[in-house]
């Protein structure tokens, strides 16, 4: 089967052009991208990134982010970052061809407040929408500025831990988190050192981490292709309270017992599906710890680990346009009364119209 | 149906009647969390009012649901501000 990628493009258009509204936790970001017509798979025919600007919302030390402060944030700035995006790439509104946002997962507040801005600017525009999952966001940037093509995916962030493959136009969940994702294990931990949550709770600890050489034995809890976060989360909690250990050492145990966890599933996936690439993507991929000990997994079985910086592995909006781009040259198309964001999406639930 | 005793009617007037639409039609879709509590309706009144009738159960649930109305209409107006 050939698929067709260019059944909407004008004669004589030469390019697509999208915007992309993502908000479905602490940060806010906003990106615009530009595609070529013709197979995107096909290396000559990369994105080029024209702008992504992203603004982060931290709590205070020793706080988590609440819902309704971050929707707040998100309201405050979400039309001056559209106008300052565009005015970056240096376009025009009506060479847009889609507006794409995240509708879902996520915290509801948050995604509802950007959603808003999309539909207003979509309705004055009269430019299609087009509804995106945040994982699969977050998979298509990462095949995008690696160029692997079909790779398991672990996809770990503060919201969510998974391990997915395609198959048959769907990415697959193979393994998951049975309780929190890996992302608020280590941001709570953040929370009870009371260390800052800027520029990241996680980025923080690794550092310290960095300083730690002691390994404490935590629970290792790998539940088939499954695992369990919050127990260990507990346990060491109960460690730092009784204040026997450096912090450094603390911070060093809890990476290397949850990432070897990670690095366990992501194995048993790629034996599963026969494959020798892997991608990570999310927030907690821009761990270089994670990447590292991932790569010595893959350097067994012959493959490559495909990682991305802070710039794409973080939530952004350039990714929301990227998947949002396929799906609208697939001709997808969603209407504004079906526009509602959900806090569950599950990856799998999304037909992957642009992949054979 | 249950009975929701309480109601407010707010008016926001518009520069012109497509704005008043376009207002109406970003903030429709979302469906209320406990539509049991709380109903939201919308009309379109004199072409440019934007009218917003809330039904609810008690005095909380209505300031809660049109400060959120309000803040969402904040975006929508900002929208069109700025574009």
């Amino acid at each position: 089967m050939k698929l067709d990628f260019d059944t909407r493009a004008k004669p004589g258009q030469k390019w697509y052009i999208a915007l992309g509204m993502e908000g479905s936790a602490n940060k806010i970001g906003i990106g615009i991208i530009k595609q070529p017509i013709g197979d995107p798979s096909n290396p000559e025919n990369r994105s080029i990134i024209l702008s992504n600007i992203r603004d982060t919302y931290n709590a205070p030390p020793g706080q988590g982010f609440m819902p309704r402060d971050v929707a707040r944030h998100h309201r405050n700035w979400v039309v001056r970052i559209v106008a300052k995006a565009i005015s970056e790439a240096k376009i025009e509104i009506n060479e847009i061809n889609c507006i794409c946002f995240t509708q879902g997962p996520g915290m509801g507040a948050p995604l509802q407040s950007v959603v808003i801005a999309a539909r207003t600017l979509s309705l004055m525009w009269k430019i299609p929408l087009i509804g995106v999952n945040h994982c699969v966001g977050h998979i298509e940037m990462g095949r995008e500025v690696t160029g692997a093509n079909n790779p398991v995916v672990l996809y770990v962030s503060g919201g969510n831990t998974q391990v997915i493959a395609y198959s048959r136009q769907r990415y697959r969940i193979f393994g998951e988190t049975l309780d929190i994702a890996v992302g608020n294990c280590l941001d709570r931990f953040a929370r009870v050192l009371k260390i800052s949550n800027s520029p990241s709770p996680g980025y923080n600890i690794e550092q310290l981490a960095k300083k730690g050489g002691k390994f404490i034995e935590l629970p290792y809890t790998v539940k088939g292709m499954d695992l369990s976060m919050s127990g260990i989360l507990e346990f060491i909690e109960e460690l730092t309270r009784r204040q026997n250990e450096k912090i450094e050492d603390l911070c060093y145990s809890l990476q290397e017992c949850l990432f070897a966890m990670l690095v366990e599933i992501t194995e048993r996936a790629m034996a599963h599906v026969n494959s020798n690439q892997v991608l990570i993507v999310g927030g907690v991929g821009c761990n270089e710890r994670l990447q590292e000990m991932m790569n010595i997994m893959v350097k067994d079985r012959n493959g490559y680990v495909y990682a991305t910086d802070e710039r794409f592995c973080i939530d952004n909006g350039v990714m929301i346009a990227q998947a949002g781009i396929l799906e609208y040259r697939m001709g997808g198309n969603c209407q504004i009364e079906d526009s509602v964001c959900s806090q569950k999406f599950r990856t799998d639930e999304v037909f992957v119209k642009w992949r054979e | 149906m249950s009975q929701l005793p309480v109601s407010l009617s707010i008016n926001i007037p518009f520069l012109n009647n497509n704005h008043a639409l376009i207002a109406q039609k970003s903030l429709s879709p979302d469906p209320m969390l406990k539509p049991d509590t709380v109903n939201v309706q919308y009309k379109i009144k004199n072409n440019t009012i934007l009218n917003i009738i809330v039904n609810g159960i008690d005095d909380r649930v209505i300031r809660v649901t049109v400060n959120n109305l309000l803040e969402n209409l904040k975006t929508i107006i900002e929208c069109f501000e700025t574009f």
